[in-house]
């Protein structure tokens, strides 16, 4: 049945916002993707970047330093924010230090990336330059995590809190202890939920420029140990544009970071549903 | 309060229990006057009349049937509905045998001539008469301190019955009686044993009624 | 009603915050019968059934004073092994909650987590249960299907035989077949008659109907008190309350 009319304008609107998005990203990954895609090769990947200014060579060591920090960063948030949001959605009641700590997890989240550089290079880089190293892995991943950190404890617990009261009443009620009833029924439940909170932290780590800029180094050398410093790719990005002005690299890079981004996002989606699928038995 | 149409159906039902118990009433009077003055046609009246009665009994039952089909009815109200549905039966045997005696006073035509002493048969007459009343009362509302006095009033019915029965067989035996009056005993004697089915049937009504309003089943024998 | 006494409330109070919801409750549950709770909403009857196994512990702001004697012992005390009662008394819910995991984790749910690791052991635990539950016949083939594909009443009775598993001596039912279409409810009433054998089980119900063909004994509760209770064909015969005439006749609630 036809529209009204008078309704037709507005829902031609509307639509055109939503397609308005998609077309803004197919523009940005058509742009990117089709300058740097033909850049793409076995040799761009398994090559180390050459000396500074060097073209033709590949991106080896910062795939590798972008695995290392967001490793690094995932390995340190998980715990804390699952945990965390176990313990805020669990074990306690809906009172003000839930109210606190979710607001400081909100305003965490809202702090400009740079500034946290900036905090992780005063306190991992220099007062803990002892065990991290100084400028290196360890102290890039240590503050990444502070970004992953507020996202992921922040979706964990919604993911927790969606699990319904009955399901938590069933298993307490047929004897379980709140640890068993947690890992057993809650968790499980959740998960879903937990690991796309993660997945959505680790992207934001893959992607942060600024507070690598200022923790991490930048050295393109092969990172052999956590306080080696190192050049993720956004950052090695960043240092060939504007140092050198070497477009094609950066194409290229760009084009990795993207379809690796994209490639995670839809591999988790995928495991997700199927796994939310399985639960619910369709 | 809530069911106002179901309350307002209950409350009917128990209105047309009433008057099926009045019209019935009032058949036991007038057969009676018509045995007393011989009314033929008054007892051919209430033989037409029964028709009423009947009539009544299977509205009463359609009516409880819907009513226990539909309302799922508890407590009072399931008590109620059960002794309405005793007693129309009760009340339409009572009926039933209000037109026999109709028809013996048919059959006769003319005065009886009481071969015994009339005192007990009109005392029979009389507490027959007002059992059938006091039974329709109390389910009417009224005083079910009166019910349990029907067992003792029913002896007593019994023991004039009997007494009567005795006497009458007597007088036949010792040849008291002319040719006619043996017909007229013979008449008579069915006429005292219907009325004292009568009154069985009134006690039952006054048990069920003891039930009705308080629930305890060993008013039900 | 002189048969054992299975669980003994005495004078049992609740208050959420100022809100008195149970005034002086005291009555005897008897062994190995079906006992009812009935009443309009919000009269207690719910509230009390949970206190029965403390799943009231799970609400903010909830003070109780009195006795519930089971076992010899008053579970209301703060050195109740919570974990251990829940296990020998076991509740029901309105609304089938079944974990997201297969038929055969549900019903081995409870063992596990008791400690039995066994695979043969959980499986005739299982079985056995699942057919206490007369749902076995139905699911026997799928065991490793999520709970989440069966029917209303499956899953209900499914909550049932997960229950049985862990061969509890109560059983609580809340409202058990509310959620469920008349056939799925006569077969949880059909059911509660055949394990009330082996079972006391107090089952919350606003059907009076039902309250009347599966119980043998009734407890009328109204506005947080213990109005009337008795044999179920006493209550519903010849109450001796005029509130309980006036619910059960259904001329309020």
């Amino acid at each position: 049945m036809a529209a009204k009319r008078s309704e037709m304008v507005p829902m031609g609107l509307l639509w055109g916002a939503g397609i308005a998005t998609l077309v803004i990203l197919i523009v940005i990954l058509a742009y990117i993707l089709s300058k740097g895609l033909p850049l793409i090769s076995w040799h761009f990947l398994t090559t180390n970047p050459g000396v500074r200014g060097q073209t033709g060579t590949g991106i080896y060591s910062t795939i590798l330093a972008t695995v290392a920090v967001t490793g690094v960063a995932l390995l340190v948030a998980a715990p804390l924010s699952v945990g965390g949001a176990i313990y805020l959605n669990e074990y306690t009641r809906e009172n003000l230090l839930r109210k606190v700590i979710r607001q400081a997890a909100e305003i965490l989240a809202g702090i400009p990336s740079i500034i946290i550089g900036l905090f992780g290079f005063l306190f991992f880089v220099i007062y803990l330059l002892p065990y991290t190293g100084g400028w290196s892995v360890l102290s890039g991943g240590l503050t990444l995590a502070f970004m992953v950190l507020p996202i992921s404890l922040r979706i964990s617990e919604e993911a927790l809190k969606a699990v319904p009261g009955e399901l938590r009443e069933g298993s307490l009620g047929l004897g379980a202890t709140k640890w068993q009833s947690i890992t057993t029924v809650v968790l499980p439940t959740a998960l879903p939920g937990i690991v796309t909170g993660l997945i959505l932290g680790m992207g934001r780590a893959i992607g942060e420029t600024a507070a690598i800029l200022l923790t991490a180094g930048g050295a393109l050398g092969v990172i052999h140990s956590l306080r080696d410093p190192a050049c993720p790719m956004t950052l090695y990005l960043y240092n060939i544009l504007t140092e050198y002005n070497d477009t094609t690299t950066a194409y290229g890079t760009a084009a990795v970071l993207i379809i690796a981004i994209l490639a995670v996002t839809f591999v988790t989606d995928w495991l997700m549903n199927s796994y939310t699928k399985k639960l619910k038995g369709l | 309060m809530a069911r106002n149409r179901y309350v307002r159906k209950l409350k009917e039902l128990r209105q047309n229990v009433v008057d099926m118990g009045a019209l019935t009433r009032q058949s036991v009077e007038d057969v009676l006057t018509a045995l007393e003055t011989s009314d033929t046609a008054l007892a051919e009246r209430v033989i037409a009349n029964d028709d009423e009665i009947d009539k009544f009994d299977r509205k009463i039952e359609s009516q409880c049937m819907t009513l226990l089909a539909l309302e799922q009815p508890m407590a009072k109200d399931l008590r109620v509905i059960a002794t309405s549905l005793k007693m129309i039966t009760d009340l339409e045997r009572i009926g039933d045998f209000v037109v026999d005696i109709a028809e013996e006073v048919v059959a006769m035509g003319k005065p009886i001539r009481i071969p015994v002493s009339a005192t007990k048969f009109d005392e029979l007459v009389a507490d027959v008469k007002s059992m059938v009343a006091d039974s329709i009362e109390t389910y009417a509302g009224g005083d079910i301190q009166k019910a349990r006095s029907f067992e003792a009033r029913d002896d007593r019915i019994d023991f004039l019955y009997k007494n009567i029965v005795e006497n009458m067989v007597n007088a036949l035996a010792q040849g008291k009686c002319s040719t006619e009056t043996v017909s007229d005993v013979a008449s008579l004697l069915y006429i005292i044993r219907y009325l004292e089915r009568i009154a069985d049937h009134a006690v039952n009504i006054g048990n069920r009624v003891c039930y009705m309003e308080e629930g305890d089943r060993r008013y039900l024998k | 009603m002189n048969n054992a006494i299975e669980i003994s409330v005495k004078d049992l109070n609740l208050w959420f915050g100022k809100f008195q919801a149970l005034k002086n409750i005291s009555i005897d549950i008897p062994k190995n019968r079906v006992t009812a709770l009935i009443g309009p909403s919000g009269c207690g009857k719910s509230t009390f059934i949970k206190t029965l196994d403390r799943m009231n512990d799970l609400v903010d702001n909830v003070k109780i004073t009195g006795e519930v004697v089971y076992q010899g012992r008053n579970i209301l005390n703060s050195d109740t092994d919570v974990v251990e009662l829940r296990k020998q008394i076991g509740m029901v819910f309105q609304k089938p909650n079944p974990f997201p995991k297969s038929i055969f984790d549900n019903v081995a749910y409870g063992p596990r987590v008791h400690g039995v690791r066994k695979k043969a052991n959980l499986n005739e635990v299982v079985e056995r249960s699942l057919k206490a539950a007369a749902l076995w016949e139905e699911v026997k083939d799928r065991l490793n299907e999520s709970a989440l594909r069966l029917s209303g009443g499956q899953q209900q009775r499914l909550c049932i035989a997960r229950l049985l598993a862990v061969e509890p001596e109560i059983l609580l039912m809340d409202e058990p077949a509310s959620a469920l279409d008349p056939i799925a409810t006569s077969k949880i009433e059909d059911l509660i008659y055949e394990l009330k054998k082996d079972y006391t089980i107090v089952i919350v119900t606003h059907n009076m109907q039902q309250a009347a063909r599966v119980s043998s004994n009734t407890a009328f509760f109204y506005l947080g008190e213990l109005v009337e209770y008795a044999s179920t064909i006493d209550l519903f015969e010849r109450p001796r309350d005029k509130r309980t005439e006036d619910y059960v006749t259904g001329k309020f609630g």
